[in-house]
């Protein structure tokens, strides 16, 4: 457990402020508990003044002789060990007694110490924890929003009376117009849910919310910017260093005077007595820090100067200066980091870099310890730049760096230095999951994860890491251990979310939707639902009050629109991938985070829900729009393209060739071939050559369809070389359709050939298609048929018939597949002249088609009249007349009838002529 | 980590300084007791006389007295309806096993107060002034952690 004493020393008339000081530090305490941190207030004990990092002292209208003792012993202390740091208070006075006076006097004059005016005891709270963070306490992440002070999402304070936020002008101007404007944004909101169609209306709705949200950013925005100041302020009257000028801009600033404050600290003034000291050859490095120092809280000063449009050129002059004063003054040279982390968060990446190479080549120069804290922070920097310019290559070089140093330094204090050891790692876990490395990726997670888990106050981390385990694993289709590491985030995140009362909700809803698509892969549709309506119902609520998860939200039904469409459930997926493209064309002009490539992704998943639903005419206009947006995209490499625009051109052959317009088809389908070969996948040529087969053999094409199957089996066959897991399948759909295709054309030992290959594969999978395995069995059984090898026919027909007549008791759609394969054995056995067999068959056959006839005469006339027809050669064979004659008349009749195929009728009418011949002649004899 | 938890309700207008009070006891025992791994946490209702409707408060106000070990109610003019209420749940639903009852020792009280300090007379304590209440409560915490200890 870290331990922390505060000393407080109070007049004996603030015992009122004592108390509350003391629940202060209680409630503190609280919020510090999941951190191991314990803050201990210590009053009347002079003797642990020395050993307290903090030491507050309280005065009122009076110097009481106690507390002066008492500051003058941790004065001491400071002057001779540089602690404990002194925060010294006074209460504004309208009667401050001669023993005050004389004290201020003395603090003033001969300390040239530091004291604060202060009217409530906010401000001497809000410095605790302000003190607390430049004492090293970095646990705890502080927050001011919206007139509060929270410590890891949890409220400690209320700002509103303090003085520099209350009486800040441009605050109060923006609360103003904040104020003004919510009555109008929630009387839009209820406008708009009377009205949904109103287009107008939604887009005024969307305008407002857009504008109330930038008005809530700016008042973070500058509440943040004030409490940086005075944390920065805090940190150099630490130094026991403060100027008159400083001490009186912060003055200016806290009774709302921001020009006077920006005066105070007037930057040609501070340039010339800096100027004065380095011509002067002085060097008086103690002058010239404070000098940097006022420069730096000019800095923090111009931040909140939101009105001036020059404050970004003036705060990079006075970063500028700073270097140039730190340089020339020989001062340790902060200035050049500070400034390079500044250009990097005002997103200015060239220049930061710039900066952070010439601190590098400084420290280069200067630092003997090149694994130094100071190394690894640019180093650190370094690669957050270089990642954000999406350069991987050099992020990962500056990110090894950075860990060679931590990792030294994590040895020699592992409490101070592992957690920093554990952000390396993840961020070099997310660079090579970038570039596709995935077992790199892995292996620097789990050591980031290892650390993580010794730190209760890196919970966050750790769920982050998690979630980033579950997806590198999802990429490299592991899809059970993904699952263990998303479940772990979702729990720690869930905790963490009703801890904070809700704070969290926003990587809850990243957790649930990743877990929702990953069930969907393991086909646990449940879960998946479960997940994706909890991160929907999540990303619904943080859309209310922040339009930047509107895109989230859009990609979250959008995943629930894709589980019902893997489910077959068309209309639920139709009405949720509508909800998704409803908003993303909402908010594609409102620099919300859709993107055109989202768009283009709702278009193409409509236009796939369209061709199943066979609403061709609607598929098509949905793939035509994604097919504009991806085609004008212009994409930082093809390769992140190619794959979604490969499949509009694929759909859209398809839905062509379904419309029987083959022109349009092949159109398509060669765009793909020629998209594919650009882009040189080898995965996409080989599937762009069997979509043209496909389409050849659909047009009769045989020799062109040969040819295209047979280039995607030279493609599949070196693919499985690489990754048989993946491609397996591919290729033994391949091997299916060449054997197709040898059968239309009569080659049937090539029939058998593919077959067999194709058998081979489809065994050893997991994906075991009974249909296609029944199918190939009855394939084989017709070739060995055709070429007279009846043994081997025979085995395979009934290998196919064992299959297809289990599938059929299951779902009777096979029924028809299962009638043709008992007419095929029939007329193996029939061409064996084992009639009895072929009776059997034929007999089974005839009662299936017989069953369908009955229902629906018309579509399954012609079924049944073979049927009959082939009962009745039989039954003739066997020499029973009578019931070859009944069958030979039933289809006759069903032939004049229905079907008025007149070859047949006169067959038929033959063939019972001379039935009726015979049966006079048998009837005879 | 053992912890003992602390159920504060009162009104926070007219007992503001017997809270810090009570808070600055809380904190002063619980540096003596963080070196033995035991933790004392107060929790405090915050009533205001013009509450109209707790609203979500009372389920959290529930939440939390589902563990509570000592609950304290401070009484002085008027007994405020959201502080009985929390009385009522403390003794009936959650059966907190500590209740103290702190009344302050003024005469104007009014009557449905009295009436319900003599109904439940038997978790009353009276304080002169705020030393007695400090004493008194640091002893109920004192036993509450012994108990805890020799368990």
């Amino acid at each position: 457990m870290k331990k922390i004493n505060i000393y407080l020393a109070v007049a004996d008339s603030l015992k009122d402020e004592e108390l509350e000081i003391s629940n202060f530090i209680r409630d503190l305490n609280d919020k510090y508990e999941n951190f191991d941190i314990y803050l201990k207030l210590i009053t009347n004990k002079e003797i642990e003044i020395p050993s307290s990092e903090l030491f507050l002292v309280l005065f009122c209208d009076d110097a009481k002789n106690e507390t002066k003792k008492e500051f003058e012993i941790a004065y001491q202390n400071f002057v001779a060990s540089s602690n404990p740091k002194i925060a010294t208070y006074i209460k504004k006075s309208n009667n401050p007694t001669k023993s005050l006076q004389e004290f201020i006097q003395y603090l003033d004059e001969e300390l040239k110490h530091y004291y604060s005016l202060y009217e409530n005891l906010d401000t001497i709270k809000l410095n605790i924890v302000l003190w607390l963070k430049n004492l090293g306490l970095e646990e705890g992440k502080v927050e001011a929003k919206d007139n509060k002070l929270y410590i890891s999402g949890e409220e400690v304070l209320e700002l509103s009376n303090i003085p520099i936020i209350k009486n800040n002008q441009d605050l109060k101007k923006i609360k103003k117009q904040k104020e003004e404007l919510e009555a109008k944004y929630w009387k839009l909101k209820e406008e708009v849910l009377e009205d949904e169609d109103n287009e107008e209306l939604l887009n005024e709705y969307l305008e407002v919310k857009k504008e109330k949200k930038e008005l809530e950013d700016s008042i973070h925005e500058l509440e943040k910017s004030i409490i940086d100041l005075e944390s920065t302020f805090i940190n150099i009257t630490g130094t026991g260093k403060i100027s008159k000028r400083q001490i009186y801009a912060k003055k200016c600033l806290e009774e709302g005077n921001l020009e006077a404050a920006k005066e105070a600290l007037d930057f040609k003034e501070i340039q010339d007595d800096a100027n004065k000291i380095i011509e002067l050859h002085d060097k008086n490095k103690e002058k010239l820090a404070i000098f940097v120092n006022e420069l730096n809280q000019r800095i923090s000063i111009l931040k909140l100067d939101i009105n001036n449009k020059n404050r970004f050129q003036e705060i990079e002059k006075t970063y500028e200066e700073i270097i140039r004063i730190e340089k020339e003054g020989g001062l340790p040279r902060e200035g050049l980091f500070k400034y390079t982390k500044y250009l990097y968060y005002e997103k200015n990446f060239n220049k930061a870099i710039q900066y952070g190479e010439k601190y590098l080549n400084y420290l280069n120069l200067e630092e003997d310890d090149t694994n130094s804290l100071n190394f690894f922070k640019v180093y650190n920097l370094l690669g957050l730049i270089y990642n954000y310019l999406l350069n991987y290559q050099k992020s990962l070089d500056y990110n090894l760096k950075a860990l060679e140093i931590i990792k030294k330094l994590t040895k020699e204090d592992y409490e101070t230095n592992a957690p920093n050891l554990a952000t390396i790692y993840h961020n070099l876990g997310l660079l090579y999951d970038n570039i596709n490395k995935y077992d790199e990726a892995i292996k620097y997670y789990q050591k980031a994860v290892e650390i993580n888990k010794k730190f209760p106050k890196n919970v966050e981390k750790l769920a982050t890491n998690y979630n980033c385990l579950g997806s590198v694993y999802q990429s490299k289709m592991e899809y059970s251990e993904s699952l263990d590491y998303y479940l772990k985030s979702f729990e720690i995140n869930e905790d963490i979310n009703k801890k904070t009362n809700g704070a969290h909700e926003g990587d809850l809803a990243i957790v649930c939707n990743n877990l929702g698509n990953l069930y969907i892969y393991l086909k646990e549709y449940d879960k998946a639902k479960y997940y994706l309506t909890k991160s929907i119902e999540l990303y619904e609520k943080l859309n209310d009050s922040d339009p930047a998860y509107a895109s989230s939200l859009a990609n979250s039904y959008n995943n629930l629109g894709g589980l019902y469409d893997v489910k077959g459930e068309k209309n639920e997926a139709c009405t949720y991938y509508l909800k998704g493209l409803k908003l993303r064309e909402q908010l594609i002009n409102f620099d919300s985070g859709v993107t055109l490539a989202d768009l283009a992704n709702s278009y193409h998943n409509l236009g796939s829900i369209y061709s199943d639903l066979s609403e061709y005419e609607k598929a098509i206009q949905y793939y035509q729009k994604s097919l504009k947006i991806r085609e004008e995209l212009n994409p930082i490499t093809l390769d992140v393209y190619e794959k979604d625009l490969a499949s509009d051109y694929n759909n859209l052959g398809y839905i062509y060739r379904k419309l029987n317009n083959q022109e349009k088809a092949l159109e398509y389908y060669l765009k793909n071939l020629e998209l594919s070969k650009k882009v040189n996948n080898l995965n996409s040529i080989g599937l762009a050559y069997s979509n043209l087969g496909s389409y050849y053999k659909d047009n009769a094409n045989y020799e062109e369809a040969l040819k295209c199957f047979l280039k995607t089996m030279e493609i599949r066959e070196e693919l499985v070389q690489k990754n048989k897991k993946i491609y397996a399948q591919d290729l033994a759909i391949t091997y299916y359709s060449l054997a197709n295709i040898y059968n239309i054309i009569k080659d049937y030992q090539k029939n058998i050939d593919y077959n067999l290959k194709c058998l081979k594969i489809h065994k050893v999978s997991n994906n075991h298609d009974l249909y296609r395995e029944a199918s190939i069995y009855h394939n084989l059984g017709y070739s060995y048929f055709k070429l007279n090898e009846y043994h081997k026919s025979l085995k395979n027909y009934l290998k196919g018939i064992s299959i297809m007549e289990k599938l059929t008791i299951e779902d009777s759609k096979y029924e028809e597949n299962l009638a043709i394969f008992y007419t095929n054995l029939g007329n193996l056995y029939e061409t064996t002249t084992n009639y009895s067999k072929a009776l059997e068959y034929y007999l089974k056959n005839f009662k299936i088609r017989k069953k369908y006839f009955s229902k629906k005469a018309a579509s399954y006339a012609r079924g049944y009249m073979f049927a009959c027809r082939y009962v009745a050669e039989i039954y003739e064979k066997n020499k029973n007349y009578k019931l070859a004659l009944d069958y030979q008349e039933e289809a006759l009749k069903v032939a004049e009838v229905y079907v008025k195929d007149n070859n047949f009728i006169e067959i038929r009418k033959e063939e019972i002529s001379k039935l009726k011949e015979l049966l006079k002649i048998k009837e005879n004899n | 980590m053992q912890k003992v938890k602390i159920f504060l309700a009162s009104s926070i207008v007219e007992f503001k300084k017997e809270r810090n009070l009570i808070g600055d006891v809380v904190r002063k025992l619980q540096d003596e007791w963080i070196e033995k791994e035991i933790r004392i946490k107060l929790f405090e209702c915050e009533f205001f006389e013009n509450n109209l409707v707790l609203g979500g408060l009372q389920k959290k106000y529930n939440d939390e007295l589902k563990d509570t070990d000592i609950f304290i109610m401070l009484v002085g003019k008027k007994i405020g309806k959201y502080t009985k209420e929390e009385f009522l749940e403390a003794r009936d639903n959650f059966q907190v096993k500590n209740i103290l009852i702190f009344k302050s020792n003024i005469l104007d009280r009014d009557d449905d107060t009295k009436r319900f300090l003599e109904e439940e007379k038997h978790y009353v304590l009276t304080f002169n002034n705020n030393l007695e209440l400090e004493n008194i409560i640091k002893n109920k915490i004192l036993k509450e952690i012994n108990s805890m200890l020799s368990l």
